[in-house]
């Protein structure tokens, strides 16, 4: 039971990521076709600096948890790499509760408070496009989310690493 | 405790925290947190604010646009084989010379540097043909990895640097400036590495023997050389001309700098879908990486700094009356013994704004200081224990490769980037000449 859920957060955020990372194509293509609008036409585009903006903030945060998935977040492991395999297992579970769980449930909880104010501000962008700024703000509690349920994952298979079962 | 020795307790608390191993980001991170909800008597929503709003930040950064797009143009180089044949090149054209397959390593990387503004791809993929040939020509081990980690981090100071973009929106300097700051001392690094290749080759030839096989014409090696160079070059001058020039935002030029390498792609029939998508899927990667430490880093420094701990730095460094040569030494010490054990984001994120009042107060032009951080902060990926060529080099070496040879490889290196850093701050026109020229005398002010 517990099993499988590991690998569906494995599977599904993995795939968020893959899907996310496609953002990177319209985001070089957008600024590609800004530079051409406004110094070959001299028309600039009222859109493109805010679709650049979000295309690139969309791109990293939501793939935040494929990132830790792949355990691509960097640590300083050199001296932790000394202990033997056990205690690193071990290591690795405290630190999860230890430093983990607080610090993206605060700013989980944080990004939550500050995308519902942008909601319930109906809040827009000051720019002549104005578009709307709270859907791009929920991204924030969306990609931690994700992160904290991977963070989660990440534990649980390291918990039945430690009792020699693999996932 | 007053909020100075509760700034000073965090800093601490930050070395005990980073050797427990789990991810920078989230350490940093709770300790923003932690020492921010204490520091200012318990008032976590303010803590909180702070946060998202940091987050938020970064998120609505638009010079940090350029960071994903400059590495996706290095992936998409990478992808196009051009390093490959960059170092083919050079083999052929310089292979016959005795130690010429080091200094072919190394004017390789240089180019390629050029054109990607991280370090990774660089080490990885001249590194994988670089390894083999110099093994087969009979090259000291130690030479061999000390030359493709040192070339290979050249790429994270020649522009286009994603550092010098991290610096730029850290700081308040232009990025354009950074850039063309940051060329006479990327050149004179390796000119320096290929002196000492030379002269170690000269006094000891068992180390960099010549190879005697494959005779290529005059007029052959000019064809391949043509080939091989002038496109990456044409596209240097793109991007890095239309920042300097200050036609473009560095995010622009980084993004024409996508198209031109996908068109290069083409070019060299290379282009595919599938190519694409894995650039795309390493990009996203390491940008998160990057970001997300950016966002642990963020909520430290904005705390750290709130507390006051980067006046209480200042102050006991201004106090100590040393004279501004001395503390600027202890200053690189600093970022040097820092970059041992972290890596370059996140030792840009604590130093800078620690560093930059203390370097205004003596009277240090802050161009001239910011690059010099830059040219120390290479060594970061060098110094053992912790160094990204080392793991990079490491990761793609054949088991005779051990990681003592890449230690001990990298200590001359180390030491020359030592020499050029010392060079630059005593003659700063190394770092200051072009960006004078080129922006006027305003940098120097």
């Amino acid at each position: 039971m517990l099993k499988s859920f590991v690998r569906a957060v494995d599977a599904f955020n993995l795939f968020v990521g893959r899907v996310t990372s496609y953002a990177m194509i319209p985001l070089f293509l957008v600024v590609c076709y800004e530079v051409f609008m406004r110094k070959l036409f001299n028309m600039p585009t009222v859109w493109a600096f805010e679709v650049t903006i979000y295309l690139y903030g969309f791109n990293y945060m939501m793939a935040m948890a494929a990132t830790h998935c792949l355990d691509r977040h960097v640590r300083i492991d050199v001296i932790t790499l000394q202990l033997p395999p056990k205690a690193q297992l071990v290591l690795r579970l405290i630190t999860h509760w230890l430093v983990f769980v607080p610090f993206v449930g605060a700013l989980l909880w944080a990004g939550t408070a500050y995308a519902a104010k942008s909601w319930a501000n109906w809040e827009h962008s000051w720019s002549a496009w104005k578009p709307p700024l709270y859907p791009y703000k929920t991204v924030i509690p969306v990609s931690l989310a994700l992160l904290f349920l991977q963070g989660f994952a990440n534990f649980v298979r390291e918990w039945y690493q430690l009792k020699g079962e693999k996932i | 405790m007053s909020p100075e020795t509760l700034a000073v307790v965090m800093f601490f608390t930050l070395f005990v925290g980073l050797l427990l191993g789990h991810p920078l980001a989230f350490t940093l991170g709770l300790l923003g947190v932690v020492f921010g909800v204490i520091g200012w008597g318990g008032s976590t929503d303010a803590v909180l604010a702070l946060l998202a709003n940091r987050a938020y930040g970064v998120m609505e950064e638009y010079v940090l646009v350029a960071v994903p797009l400059f590495i996706m143009m290095a992936q998409v180089l990478d992808a196009s084989g051009i390093a490959e044949r960059l170092f083919e090149t050079m083999h052929i054209v310089m292979g016959r010379l005795r130690g010429g397959l080091g200094i072919a390593v190394i004017i390789a990387c240089t180019i390629f540097s050029a054109t990607a503004g991280v370090v990774g791809a660089t080490v990885v993929s001249i590194g994988l043909l670089a390894i083999p040939a110099l093994l087969r020509a009979g090259y000291n081990i130690p030479l061999i990895a000390g030359c493709i980690t040192a070339g290979g981090t050249l790429g994270i100071l020649i522009p286009p640097s994603i550092m010098l973009v991290v610096y730029g929106s850290l700081s308040q300097i232009s990025v354009g400036w950074l850039y063309a700051a940051a060329f006479g001392p990327g050149f004179l690094l390796s000119a320096l590495y290929i002196a000492y290749i030379v002269i170690l080759c000269l006094i000891k030839p068992e180390y960099g023997p010549a190879e005697t096989s494959g005779a290529h014409s005059g007029a052959e090696k000019a064809v391949m050389f043509a080939k091989s160079i002038v496109p990456p070059i044409i596209l240097v001058l793109i991007v890095l001309g239309s920042i300097v020039a200050g036609i473009a935002t560095p995010t622009e030029a980084a993004g024409m700098g996508v198209l031109g390498a996908v068109i290069m792609t083409l070019g060299y029939g290379k282009f595919s879908w599938k190519m694409m998508k894995d650039a795309c899927w390493s990009t996203t990667i390491t940008t998160s990486m990057i970001m997300t430490l950016f966002l642990g880093g963020n909520a430290f420094q904005a705390v750290f700094m709130g507390l006051g701990g980067g006046d209480a730095i200042s102050n006991f460094m201004l106090g100590t009356k040393l004279p501004p040569i001395a503390l600027l030494f202890v200053m690189m010490g600093i970022v040097f013994f820092l970059g041992c054990f972290l890596d370059w984001l996140g030792i840009l994120l604590i130093v800078i704004p620690i560093f930059t009042p203390v370097s205004q107060e003596l009277g240090f032009n802050g161009l001239w200081f910011a690059t010099l951080i830059c040219v120390n902060l290479q060594m970061a990926f060098l110094t053992p224990p912790f160094g990204y060529s080392i793991f990079y080099l490491k990761g793609i070496s054949p088991p005779e490769i051990t990681i003592y040879h890449i230690y001990k490889g990298v200590v001359p290196f180390v030491t020359l980037q030592w020499i050029g850093l010392i060079l630059c701050i005593f003659i700063p026109e190394i770092i200051l000449w072009a960006p004078a020229r080129f922006f006027g005398p305003s940098v120097l002010g």
